[in-house]
């Protein structure tokens, strides 16, 4: 039978083939030997092609100044904290670690060294509301960077057009709900220009979502209910905010690409200017504050560095921690974060190039960050209360049913004493 | 509706070129949009034709499609980011280069070792056959994400993480291979193996003569699956591999993404043409196995 | 002659069944393990897992026990969000015997020697390899209420389409026609092709003979001959009905919409709340489920086909 032949010689050949390739790639791998006598840290972070060039610079400077140390830098490209907890369960996590949105979770279990004898903090040097993301219990489980916030990000020449004035920097909510409507623009039917395209901060609105010390819900209230009514009447009422909701992971027109575009006069975004400056280049754009109503809220996100609890190396971890979250290193970050350390954070924003020119929103709302409660089941109790959102904002759920239903899910995760 | 089918194979024809262009769709949507400006992706409403604009665009300046068009891809091909040290190839041929490795090695694995495994299951009579069977049938009901992390403990046990091992050998021994060529095995007619048997032909000889030339396209099938699934695979390798070395496509191409500007759609759809060209040419190359009618030939040789 | 039988399986199965009891098996026990314990993964090291016996079991059937200030343990009634999403999956899932039905169709239509039939399978196994966030993108797009290309072929014809990926009626059969869409020419047709190969020629030439025609012939040949791979084909399409199905919910609706799938909520539970005894229990309780409809097939197949 020549086929046999024929194809148990390619089958052969094949494995022969795949495993000359395999030794080869073994043998070519850059792997490190521990020979020399120097300590190893390995120092993990989210893989972003700017921000990695940032670390991977640190880190080259961080080993030239320690000769007795040599940090290695790994880069995750996506799953994040999927990865960290597989690591963390076979105790095999980064000495050092970048953090983001997943700190609470993890802090908060513990995972991290406690710091906060290892920093001293001269009183009103740093942003407070930044530090104490990274408190727990009143301890330091890291050191955060910065922070990032969502303000009003809008289109001068589409105000300029709408015959409006600029917002001023002590806009009410109403007074942004009318410019929204001013700024839509309809054609045969169809929206052909919204006025708005994001979300205002519950904060705004009084709303809480615990109480100070976490045991209780707060969400069936009147202030959630008027957050999400003000969000139904741009959307239903004034056809002025599009009511397909971004959704995780991807989406169909993000509000920056709607931005970008001149298709939303008005959107809610962080701290992300670079890449405005170099997407826009058609019209005239600025930031104003979140509009004012109960009280002066936006939200944010921080990022910062922690050291693993199970590391072998704590000194040596917490020594390229300082160095990692120092106020010189925040200031190469201020690109992308506005720094917790007051002074680095006023000369980022001095330093930055225009626009966005209206500087002191940044700084304001610095003050005003509203992060979600730091609990240890932060994670459930942000995805209850996002699916309720997503339910009542595209009218599946009365506003009155979903906060009813919201408020009976946490209290069901809070009362849960078994995990 | 297939006595008419007999009517003609005109009307086979266009009823599977109408079912096969709304699947090339989206194929051809990626194609597309690989070689697009980044401004461009989202500058109109997605059209039931996207083409057009680049066609039009390309007619009125040929010369654009060479320097924009191609862009995404020199971008992909010169991409390069590992530590200086270490000769071998790095960057993106490195990426290409364990995928390659990942998918022919996890492949070789799951065909050689299963298909004996098979055989043993489908026509060995042994004490136990049916209980290690549903052993291998139950660890398919159990989904990976509650799996994954026993897996990862006993590889830091053996110390693989961070090893080429770590990620082919966990995905070797699947029992899906074994279950499906099992399957196929039973198919083959009784007569045929009491001849060989009477002919004085062993175990082995069944197997090496029998079953497998019979096999030939359930063969072509898991090679199929397995290799596509091992080139796509993304949450293992990432699990396992702590440096970019080990990195193959599906890893390396997220490293495009940036955090705080949106995704470059050309740039990842680039990167997916590159990804899913070579699966094109893996399955043209062994779906011959599904029209040469090997088993009648094999059985008669 | 029974050890010497067993000498030669075990030639044939050492290769796999030793890597199978290490890589495999020792997982899929410990998750079993697992399951009868809580163990929060960051908080705790392995050796510190506590054993709770049936709490995770219970927890998902619906109701969990709650310590008051004064130590006092009581069992309280909760929302039953495994129930939920298995609803979902299994709702999902009804689309499994129309596509495993196109899937024969297909192979049977490509099963023929045609100018041009490698590019048709081609194009028609296409979508299975292109799935991914990229083509999922897209189908956001052909979904989408106003611009989206599904509900302007639908005004051609004068009907206004819904807004598919964002309400509790839509979304699902929304997600089950993408993955109808990228399922149908993938793995079930390739194995539907290599079933056709091995069936004889002979038998559809007999039955030719005594004046079957092209129906008959698939449906008193070419189907009991399937047998073995429907039965395989039917009983994966179980299993990735139950436990796949994560990626499309995760990216198009968050999982909102009643699209929220048991693999998708497993993984939340894992992966997301640190919970992963109690998601043991969850991927135990679907294992039960797919091993029950394994053994019901399996003793409806024995008996129309010799094992």
């Amino acid at each position: 039978m020549p086929l046999r032949g024929k194809s148990f010689f390619f089958t052969a050949g094949v494995l022969a083939a795949t495993l000359l390739l395999g030794v080869w790639l073994h043998s070519t791998r850059t792997l490190q030997a521990p020979a020399d006598q120097r300590v190893h840290l390995r120092l993990a972070a989210l893989y972003t092609s700017q921000a990695m060039e940032n670390y991977q610079d640190l880190v080259d400077d961080f080993n030239r100044r320690n000769p007795d140390l040599l940090v290695e830098l790994q880069g995750i490209p996506g799953s994040y904290y999927d990865k960290l907890l597989v690591m963390f369960a076979g105790r095999t996590a980064p000495d050092v670690m970048w953090m983001g949105k997943g700190m609470a979770q993890f802090a908060s279990r513990d995972a991290f060294l406690d710091v906060e004898d290892e920093f001293r903090i001269p009183p009103g040097h740093y942003y407070e509301s930044v530090l104490d993301c990274y408190r727990f219990n009143g301890r330091l489980m890291g050191f955060p960077l910065g922070a990032d916030f969502a303000v009003i990000v809008y289109n001068l020449d589409l105000f300029q057009q709408a015959g409006l004035p600029p917002p001023a920097p002590d806009w009410t909510l109403e007074e942004f709900r009318q410019a929204a409507k001013r700024l839509t623009v309809r054609e045969g039917g169809q929206v052909r220009q919204w006025g708005f395209y994001g979300e205002i901060d519950p904060g705004v609105f009084g709303a809480e979502v615990l109480s100070p010390d976490m045991s209780e819900e707060r969400i069936d209230r009147p202030e959630w209910r008027s957050y999400l009514d003000f969000h139904l009447k741009l959307i239903f009422e004034d056809g002025s905010m599009p009511s397909r909701l971004e959704i995780p992971g991807a989406g169909i027109l993000t509000r920056r690409q709607a931005f970008y575009r001149g298709q939303a006069a008005m959107i809610s975004d962080g701290f992300h200017f670079q890449t405005m400056r170099e997407e826009i280049s058609d019209f005239r754009w600025d930031i104003a504050p979140v509009p004012m109503g109960a009280r002066r809220a936006c939200a944010s996100s921080t990022q910062g560095f922690a050291v693993s609890r199970h590391t072998p190396h704590p000194a040596e971890a917490v020594r390229l921690l300082r160095y990692l979250v120092a106020p010189e290193s925040q200031r190469r970050m201020g690109g992308v974060l506005v720094p917790s350390h007051r002074e680095s954070a006023r000369q980022a924003i001095e330093d930055m190039p225009g626009p966005p020119h209206n500087r002191q929103v940044i700084l304001d709302s610095m003050e005003t960050l509203n992060p979600f409660p730091r609990h240890p089941k932060i994670n459930e109790l942000q995805q209850a209360l996002a699916e309720t959102t997503r339910l009542v904002l595209t009218r599946q759920q009365s506003p009155e049913a979903g906060l009813r239903e919201c408020a009976r899910q946490f209290r069901e995760i809070l009362g849960r004493t078994h995990p | 509706m297939p006595s008419r089918i007999k009517s003609g194979p005109l009307v086979v024809y266009g009823l599977l070129v109408l079912l096969a262009a709304s699947m090339l769709f989206p194929f051809y949507w990626m194609a597309i949009t690989s070689l697009k400006g980044k401004a461009d992706v989202f500058s109109t409403e997605p059209k039931l034709i996207p083409g057009r604009q680049l066609a039009e665009r390309v007619v009125d300046d040929p010369r654009w499609f060479f320097h924009s068009g191609t862009d995404n891809y020199s971008q992909l091909l010169a991409w390069q980011r590992l530590v200086e040290s270490g000769s071998g190839p790095r960057g993106f041929s490195r990426f290409v280069l364990n995928t390659v490795f990942f998918a022919l090695a996890i492949t070789l694995g799951q065909v050689i070792t299963s298909s004996l495994a098979a055989f043993a299951f489908a026509r060995l009579r042994f004490p136990g056959r049916k209980q290690i069977f549903f052993a291998y049938l139950a660890t398919l009901m159990i989904p990976a994400t509650v799996t994954m992390i026993p897996s990862y403990i006993l590889l830091r046990e053996l110390g693989w993480v961070n090893t080429y091992q770590a990620v082919i050998l966990p995905s070797v021994f699947t029992a899906y291979g074994t279950f499906m060529l099992r399957q196929f095995f039973l198919t083959i007619p009784r007569e045929i193996e009491d001849a060989a048997r009477i002919d004085g032909c062993s175990p082995l000889g069944l197997y090496w003569r029998i079953a497998l030339p019979l096999s030939t396209p359930a063969l072509a099938a898991l090679s199929i699956v397995a290799f596509v699934g091992s080139w796509r695979t993304f949450m293992w390798p990432l699990i396992v591999s702590s440096t970019e070395d080990l990195f193959n496509l599906p890893l390396g191409l997220t490293l495009f993404r940036g955090m705080y500007t949106d995704p470059d759609w050309p740039l990842l759809m680039a990167g997916s043409m590159v990804m899913t060209l070579p699966l094109i040419l893996v399955f043209i190359a062994g779906q011959r196995y599904f029209v040469e009618g090997i088993r009648l030939g094999a059985v008669k040789g | 002659m029974r050890s010497r039988a067993l000498g030669i399986a075990a030639l044939f199965l050492l290769p796999n069944l030793l890597g199978f009891l290490a890589f495999t098996l020792f997982p899929v026990v410990a998750s079993f393990a697992l399951s009868f314990c809580r163990w929060d993964p960051v908080a705790e090291p392995v050796s510190a897992i506590e054993p709770v016996g049936l709490r995770n079991y219970v927890d998902l059937v619906g109701f969990h026990s709650r310590t008051d200030s004064g130590g006092q343990t009581s069992w309280v009634a909760n929302t039953p969000r495994f129930w939920e999403s298995l609803y979902n999956t299994v709702f999902m899932m009804l689309a499994i015997p129309f596509n495993m039905a196109a899937s024969l169709l297909l192979a049977v239509l490509l099963n023929r020697k045609m100018r041009g039939m490698a590019i048709f399978r081609s194009a028609f196994f296409l979508p299975s390899i292109t799935a991914g966030v990229g083509t999922m993108l897209l189908w956001m797009w052909m979904f989408n209420k106003d611009m989206g290309s599904i509900n302007q072929v639908l005004a051609w014809v004068g009907i206004q389409g819904p807004d598919w990926l964002q309400s509790y009626f839509w979304a699902k059969p929304a997600l089950m026609l993408m993955a109808s869409w990228a399922g149908i020419g993938g793995v079930n047709m390739i194995l539907y092709l290599a079933g056709l190969q091995q069936i004889p020629r002979e038998l559809h030439e007999a039955a030719a003979l005594d004046g079957a025609g092209r129906w008959q012939q698939l449906r008193h040949v070419t189907v009991p001959m399937l047998l073995p791979v429907t039965f395989f084909i039917f009983i994966i399409s179980i299993i990735s009905g139950l436990e796949g199905g994560f990626d499309a919910p995760y990216v198009m609706t968050g999982g909102s919409f009643g699209t929220t799938t048991v693999s998708l909520y497993l993984y939340r539970q894992g992966f997301e709340f640190f919970r992963m005894g109690y998601a043991s229990a969850v991927a135990w309780v679907l294992f039960l489920i797919v091993f029950l409809l394994t053994m019901i097939n399996w003793r409806l197949a024995e008996k129309r086909v010799e094992y």
